[in-house]
């Protein structure tokens, strides 16, 4: 059927335009599949960014309709958290002032390109050991392909978008080397590689989807730091400026920003339409294939929205498992302030990574593992405002004077951790309503002592290193122990070979619905030792198209 | 129960970065104590008092002062959009100048520095949820980032420009090169 809105008949439908739509969208469009992809994001150009002007420290640039509406669910206890894996501030005080863990966001963009437009860059591969976690260590659930079968889409992924890496890494086996040479360092990220180094880790350069070398029509990074604020020089591989841009090229490819899809149709289990609102006006559209990509909180819910008469519980859901095993990031950040100028404001925002406990049983006594970087940029710790506001306390001439000494000084480490499947953590739908009538996805969120033991270690590993890098004592701690902040959200529509405990296949196929596919981080049976996903999105999805095309 | 409330409120106003919350007091839901009696019949407040408390927090020196970057102006926008913040500034700076009178016999923006300085302090060493500890702090938080914003105010830094076009190409060296 010739879709209303599209100029032309499409074979597949993809909801949503980040991670995994886009890279299917390039995968399927180049084996000529016509491909419309639907965002109900707005579409971003360089130009939208602010990196040159004087406000460059402001926020990401959100657009009418670049987030969505969610609920966080009343979120649990802490009055028995210890002191130290509270959130502080020397100026503020606890960051969480009352007696449960606080929201502080499910943190997103909707738009052409997904949370990819605001992401750090980081392209990791999954630990192949933390692929099994049921079978090796009784936790969560085993990943329903091994790590050599995903191994060549990985590549493809780390070509397309032109993904800098050190030139010998051994944590997962490679077939070919890294298609860009590794970043240098910075200065401050030297400082804190040494210290790492001291106290026992093994750092060694950050795999990044973002360019050394100019590569693919895109310029080599300036090292301006600024990439969660949207990069302006598209060097860095957000998937509007890599994959889309090469979907839109293969003259297969049309997307439709700020159309959101509100609802599935079923008949004879199939996706038979979908209902999307486009500039206030609803639209049915069908395709042969349906592919679902709007990311792991949004994705079960729009399934758990199309409930029908064949369907009761919504579609994928005869087992009650849309929504459930719920994982978010969980996170650690220390900060300090280092005796000397660094210029730590500047360079990459995450140089450096340590792997040293990234596998699941490499923290002791503690099951699933975790990763350590610098992150002065991540932690936004790399203007003036950030340096008046959460640095130097006081004001007045000397409050000036320490802000002209203090520039540059501070020095911060991140770590993030496995996150398992827990019951309390889910995506339900919730009360509240959006603007069309629906109900928004609520989050439940809840951490177990096993990943509370998991942040105390992380914590205490970020204090090493900033100690050993000469540190006065950290002006501030973040942590996931008092507060729910994610960027990385997985798990809601496991993949699994077993449907009772699962909505897809390995191939990301919903199933009991013949031509629906998920290609998000809804898929994953488990986290990752601290690896940042969207590159494990991106071979999943590619994977999921080229078993598309063998179907068709 | 859920937390509507809470989630929208970080959610929409807190400046949060990927991994980090970050303005912990920016856009809270303001609250405070009423402490003075005579703040429930709001007297109007001489015009310069808020200019003046600014001035106290960043004073001019090698850079330019508060209000030479004209930061009142843009504070008054932005608690315009705020609910209840407009009130928290008429009921601070009119604290802040019945102090000033009841200590010193003079409004707030004609005292010397010293005697301003010192019931900034003041404003500052109240017991939290207090009108002029919520006032001070919320007016230092905010013109701080406002006043930071402005380039006329990085002279002397290590940091002298936005951060592109030219990015920084020294970023491997010591800094100082800029
Ligand atoms: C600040 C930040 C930094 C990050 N840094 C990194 C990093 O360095 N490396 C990394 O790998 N990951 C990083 N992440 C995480 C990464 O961005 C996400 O994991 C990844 O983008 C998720 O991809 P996705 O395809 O699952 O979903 P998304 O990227 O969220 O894309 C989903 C898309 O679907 C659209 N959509 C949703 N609902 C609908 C609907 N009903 N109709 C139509 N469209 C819809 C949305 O508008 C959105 O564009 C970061 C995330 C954030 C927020
Ligand atoms: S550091 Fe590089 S990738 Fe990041 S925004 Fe700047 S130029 Fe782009």
């Amino acid at each position: 059927m010739k879709s209303p809105l599209a100029n032309f008949e499409a074979d597949v439908i993809i909801i949503g335009a980040g991670a995994g739509g886009g890279s299917a969208a390039w995968r399927l469009s180049h084996y000529g599949f016509k491909v419309l992809v639907l965002d109900a994001g707005p579409s971003y150009s360089p130009s939208d960014y602010r990196q040159s002007s004087h406000t460059w420290e402001k926020p990401f640039p959100y657009k009418t309709a670049s987030k969505s509406a969610y609920e966080v669910a009343e979120l649990q206890p802490i009055h028995e958290l210890k002191n130290e894996l509270r959130s502080w501030n020397k100026m503020k005080g606890l960051l969480v002032k009352g007696s449960r863990r606080a929201n502080f966001g499910y943190h997103h963009v909707r738009g052409v390109g997904g949370s990819s437009l605001h992401f750090t860059g980081e392209a990791h591969r999954l630990n192949p050991d933390s692929m099994q976690m049921k079978t090796q260590h009784g936790v969560a659930a085993d990943w329903p392909m091994g790590y050599k079968e995903l191994e060549p889409y990985y590549q493809t992924a780390e070509e397309r978008v032109g993904v800098a890496g050190p030139l010998s890494d051994t944590r997962c086996p490679r077939s070919a080397k890294y298609p860009q040479p590794p970043h240098p360092y910075s200065f401050a990220a030297k400082v804190l590689d040494k210290a790492a180094i001291r106290v026992g880790h093994q750092p060694q350069a950050n795999s990044l989807a973002v360019l050394s070398k100019p590569y693919d029509n895109r310029p080599a990074c300036n090292y301006c730091g600024g990439c969660q604020r949207g990069c302006m020089l598209t060097d860095k591989g957000s998937i509007d400026v890599t994959y889309l841009k090469h979907a839109l090229a293969s003259g297969n490819c049309q997307i439709l920003p700020e159309t959101e899809v509100l609802k599935l149709e079923t008949h004879h289990g199939r996706i038979s339409s979908i209902l999307a609102s486009h500039k206030g006006k609803l639209h049915k559209l069908s395709a042969q294939w349906i592919i679902l990509a709007a990311g792991a909180v949004q994705t079960p819910r729009l399934l758990l929205n199309s409930k029908n008469a064949h369907y009761p519980h919504g579609i994928g859901n005869q087992n009650g498992q849309v929504g459930q095993n719920f994982m978010e990031t969980l996170l650690t950040t220390v900060s300090a302030e280092h005796p000397e100028k660094l210029g730590s404001h500047r360079g990459l925002p995450v140089n450096w990574v340590s792997w040293k406990y990234n596998a699941p049983d490499s923290i002791p006594g503690v099951i699933g593992g975790c990763r350590f970087g610098p992150s002065m940029s991540e932690s936004d710790l790399v203007g003036p405002v950030a340096y008046a506001t959460r640095v130097i306390p006081g004001w007045g001439l000397k409050h000036k004077a320490r802000m002209r000494e203090q520039l540059g000084k501070v020095l911060s480490i991140t770590s993030i951790g496995e996150c398992l499947p827990h019951k309390k953590s889910y995506i339900s739908l919730s009360d509240q309503l959006d603007q069309h009538g629906i109900p928004v996805p609520r989050i439940h969120s809840y951490l177990d002592q096993n990943a509370m033991a998991r942040l105390a270690f992380m914590n205490a590993e970020c204090r090493k290193i900033l100690d050993a890098a000469g540190c006065d004592s950290p002006f501030e701690t973040f942590s996931s122990a008092d507060a729910f902040s994610s960027t990385h959200v997985f798990g809601t529509c496991r993949m699994g070979t077993d449907p009772r405990q699962s909505v897809c296949d390995a191939f990301g196929s919903v199933h009991d619905i013949k031509n629906l596919f998920i290609c998000d981080a809804s898929l994953f049976p488990s986290t990752g030792g601290g690896e940042s996903p969207g590159l494990t999105i991106q071979a999943l999805a590619i994977r999921s198209a080229d078993y598309i095309r063998t179907l068709n | 129960m859920s937390n509507k409330q809470q989630d929208h409120s970080t959610h929409s106003h807190n400046r949060i970065s990927r991994r980090l919350v970050l303005k912990l007091l920016a856009l809270a839901p303001l609250c405070w104590e009423q402490t003075y009696a005579q703040l429930n019949n709001p007297e109007p407040v001489p015009p310069g008092v808020l200019p003046s408390v600014l001035d106290v927090l960043i004073p001019g020196d090698s850079t330019p002062g508060a209000t030479d970057l004209k930061i009142e102006e843009s504070l008054l926008d932005t608690a315009s959009q705020i609910p209840r913040y407009p009130e928290l500034i008429q009921q601070g700076t009119q604290w802040f100048n019945t102090t000033s009178l009841r200590s010193f016999y003079k409004p707030f923006p004609e005292l010397a520095p010293n005697a301003q300085i010192r019931i900034v302090e003041a404003a500052f060493n109240q017991p939290e949820m207090t009108l002029p500890r919520v006032f001070i702090e919320r007016i230092r938080e905010d013109a701080m980032t406002l006043y930071y914003h402005n380039s006329a105010s990085w002279t002397g830094m290590d940091i002298n420009r936005p951060i592109q076009p030219l990015g920084y190409p020294d970023h491997e060296e010591p800094p100082g090169k800029l």
